[in-house]
């Protein structure tokens, strides 16, 4: 079975990601994209529209020294939504980050993000981290 | 032609709505970890079978029966399978209507045993939820 062209697309947008090209990846964001952010720490949350999800990027980025990367284990799509599962690495002083990231997506018809589910199976781990 | 995993998906979704919990239970390993996020009695880890079984009896509880579950969409590959659920239940005045995300890591017997899901509106559940008398771990 060929995949599917938003599989293709989405894998673009995490390598854009991992570079912190976030002008780039704008491209691939809906301007009134919701962003849900699950755990109980500082990030948690829902980020409204293109600009507020931005932000958040480079507030991880920021965080993180750049250390956070992302790399894709699966990835499920087909033509109005998505989902990643991915592991996600990261160090924070010396609070080190391995997860597996679950996400959700809903795509718009030109297959840009328009919302954004995003929770850890070790939510806990995360929680730790981001405190 | 849908991926086998997610037609189990739908039986498991099936079994949900019908109030089978044994049916239900039979789609995961025995060591199951399903992860519920959020701030009320039903969230938490809960393990196994029980834990499981704990777990819908205090969603069941908390929404006086009422809960309503509808599969919008499955996604499925050979290790993992994402439904994308519209959820509503009512409980005296009070309504919770949510999209939830739900993900789910398939064993070698094709049995879902790590699961863990997010509504869009997680303060609505909280809410909610907030009576459910269950959680226990």
């Amino acid at each position: 079975m060929s995949e599917h062209r938003n599989v293709a697309r989405i894998r673009s947008a995490l390598d854009v990601y991992n570079t912190g090209d976030y002008d780039v990846m704008k491209a691939f964001l809906a301007d009134d994209i919701v962003w849900h952010v699950g755990g109980n720490h500082a990030l948690s949350g829902d980020y409204e529209g293109v600009d507020a999800v931005l932000g958040y990027f480079r507030d991880v980025r920021r965080a993180t020294a750049g250390t956070l990367q992302v790399e894709a284990e699966e990835i499920l799509a087909n033509d109005r939504h998505a989902s990643i599962f991915m592991h996600v690495t990261a160090h924070r002083d010396v609070r080190r980050l391995d997860v597996l990231l679950a996400e959700a997506l809903t795509l718009d018809d030109q297959g840009r993000w328009s919302e954004y589910w995003a929770l850890s199976n070790d939510q806990g781990a995360v929680d730790a981290f981001w405190a | 032609m849908e991926h086998p995993n997610a037609t189990r998906m739908r039986q498991t979704m099936d079994a949900f709505m019908a109030g089978d919990t044994p049916r239900l239970l039979q789609g995961f390993a025995d060591d199951v970890v399903w992860y519920a996020p959020g701030e009320s009695p039903v969230s938490g880890t809960f393990h196994g079978h029980d834990g499981l079984a704990r777990f819908v009896d205090g969603l069941n509880e908390a929404s006086e029966g009422s809960m309503s579950l509808l599969v919008d969409d499955v996604l499925a590959g050979d290790r993992y399978v994402t439904v994308f659920l519209d959820i509503t239940a009512e409980r005296n005045d009070e309504r919770l209507s949510v999209v939830v995300a739900q993900f789910a890591s398939v064993d070698g017997q094709g049995r879902w045993d790590r699961c863990w899901f997010l509504p869009d509106k997680l303060a609505e559940w909280n809410r909610f939820f907030a009576g459910a008398s269950s959680g226990q771990r």
